[in-house]
């Protein structure tokens, strides 16, 4: 194993009155894009509600998360940033620029597996409480995207413990200040993460008072 | 049996000092050097931790008589007597509970510790640098959600074999200091495990497991193990921790209580080996499982227990009769107590 995690604290949502809440050291993040699963630090990792970036460089695609654990996979919600100046060039710099951000609240995956054409991902933008819807996709048309998902939901494939993988949505978005990620399941609690994006900030050395 | 009389008290030379530690969740490490009378921290200005910080564990080693090692929930810790506070340790555990950690006895440097979300981690050099022992273990578990290390021991025998047990999944040992390891759970009525005594003397191999459910022996090195019935328990059945008394008597500690954070526990006692058990009296009450029970070779006369809501008892004849500490610490999961020459602690700045 990897002595490099990240410590995941989803609450899973098993059932309407179940919830459990594991630990899970995170050792291997993979990010499925333009047909390859692409290997990323997990330090890139992060559930955090506001995820500063550098303003109009950074953009953002949608993305279901597939997490491997030992009681069965879970799958979340989440969104791969990138740095958009060198998408096409170097992916791999463009993926490790930005932040990979998923929400601690979970489903397992044989939840969901079984209503992948129900289920749906949504990214809604704006001004932090309004916003635009900018897409949807059901989990069915991401599997097409990415046959490892697919796999995935009928149970052809297994993720280890503390290996998982971000299904990117196929665009990626240049971001508004305020994102909320959506999976909808049509019988169970959404799946909800909202963060806003700050530019960043240097420090200030003005020398105003402490 | 009694307790041997050959070896010297440590507390009457001259030359050394008796440091007891109590590691607290909420409260750091609790230190006391008039063997539990009172208790001090080191302060948060100048100790090097925050005393408030979440303490799981302590370990000593008597090669290093100025270090006291703690795994908490914010890294590794250690404490320097000599210099009166502790030092922040960086490893990968950050982040991670560190629930216990055990020094090898041939070999000060190298290092074991285990962690909540379970895994055990090993340094060779002191702890500058470690390796991740990848336990072929699950990422959850029932009840608990989140497996979790609840003991490591070195194998009194084969210096490169190690022992952990890991609630809620069983025995592991690794064979080549934590590289590779089994599963051990044959006969294992539950894989809540929290404990081991292992016992060379009686010609084969003798092993004890405490689990949620009682008291488990193993005569074939682990491979299998059988339930003991331990009628003194009464109705309790939560077997907590197990300690031999430092020499070369049989006699055994248990800890049982109504579960980890009850109303009520005992402590028994074997003089056989652990075959048949007896309750020990303990002044007054106690008010939960008791957690831990340190048991020390440099003076096997002087055993002290805690329960885990921050009861101490002490023992200076070996375990035969016992003193409830007037001091209450709070949530207490771990006690040590380590001889320190004098002339260590007297320059001790803080404690």
């Amino acid at each position: 194993m990897s002595i490099a995690f990240y410590l995941y604290q989803p609450h899973v949502y098993q059932a309407e009155d179940e919830v459990v809440t594991p630990d899970l050291m995170l050792t291997r993040l993979g990010v499925a894009v333009a047909g390859a699963i692409r290997p990323v630090s997990v330090e890139r990792l992060t559930t955090a509600v506001v995820v500063p970036e550098a303003a109009g460089r950074c953009c953002g695609a949608p993305a279901a998360v597939v997490v491997g654990s030992s009681e069965g996979a879970l799958i979340t919600v989440g969104a791969v940033h990138a740095d958009m100046r060198c998408l096409e060039t170097d992916p791999d710099l463009a993926l490790y620029a930005g932040a990979k951000v998923m929400s601690r609240f979970a489903w397992r995956l044989s939840d969901a597996a079984g209503h992948a054409k129900r289920v749906t991902l949504r990214l809604v933008e704006g001004q932090e409480p309004e916003g635009t819807e900018r897409g949807n996709w059901n989990l069915s048309s991401l599997a097409a995207e990415h046959p490892e998902l697919g796999d995935l939901l009928a149970g052809e494939r297994t993720l280890q413990k503390g290996e998982l993988i971000f299904f990117a949505a196929d665009h990626f978005f240049t971001m508004e200040p305020w994102r909320q990620i959506t999976l909808e399941h049509p019988d169970r609690r959404s799946l909800v993460h909202e963060y806003r994006t700050p530019g960043l900030e240097a420090p200030s050395t003005d020398g105003g008072p402490l | 049996m009694t307790p041997p009389t050959d070896k010297a008290f440590r507390l009457a030379q001259a030359d050394q000092e008796v440091m007891c530690c109590a590691a607290s969740v909420g409260h750091s490490v609790w230190f006391s050097h008039d063997l539990g009378e009172s208790w001090l921290r080191a302060p948060t200005p100048t100790g090097g931790i925050y005393n408030e910080s979440r303490c799981w564990c302590l370990a000593t080693h008597p090669a290093r008589p100025d270090e006291v090692w703690s795994g908490t929930d914010q890294g590794i810790y250690v404490w320097r007597q000599s210099l009166g506070r502790w030092n922040y340790m960086p490893s990968p555990m950050d982040g991670l509970h560190i629930l216990k950690l055990a020094i090898s006895p041939a070999d000060p440097d190298f290092i074991v510790a285990g962690t909540r979300p379970a895994e055990i981690f090993v340094s060779r050099d002191g702890g500058r640098s470690w390796q991740c022992g990848a336990l072929p273990i699950g990422s959850e578990c029932w009840f608990i959600n989140t497996p979790r290390v609840t003991s490591i021991q070195f194998d009194p025998k084969e210096p490169e074999t190690l022992w952990v047990t890991i609630e809620i999944a069983g025995i592991f040992r690794s064979r080549d200091g934590g590289q590779n390891w089994e599963l051990l759970v044959e006969g294992l009525r539950d894989p809540d495990v929290h404990n081991l005594v292992i016992m060379d003397d009686l010609g084969d191999r003798v092993i004890l497991c405490s689990t949620e459910v009682g008291l488990h022996r193993s005569a074939d090195n682990g491979a299998s193990w059988e339930f003991q019935e331990v009628p003194a328990a009464g109705d309790l059945i939560y077997f907590r921790c197990m300690a031999r008394r430092a020499d070369q008597s049989g006699v055994i500690f248990m800890s049982i209580g109504d579960k980890p954070s009850g109303k009520t526990g005992v402590l028994l006692r074997s003089r056989d080996f652990g075959a048949s058990w007896e309750k020990v009296e303990l002044p007054g009450r106690v008010n939960t499982t008791i957690w831990w029970i340190f048991v020390n070779p440099e003076d096997p006369r002087l055993i002290l227990c805690n329960s885990i809501f921050g009861e101490i008892f002490r023992s200076t004849d070996g375990g035969e009769t016992w003193q409830h500490m007037d001091r209450f610490l709070g949530e207490i999961r771990d006690i040590v107590w380590q001889a320190v020459p004098r002339k260590v602690t007297g320059t001790s700045k803080n404690l």
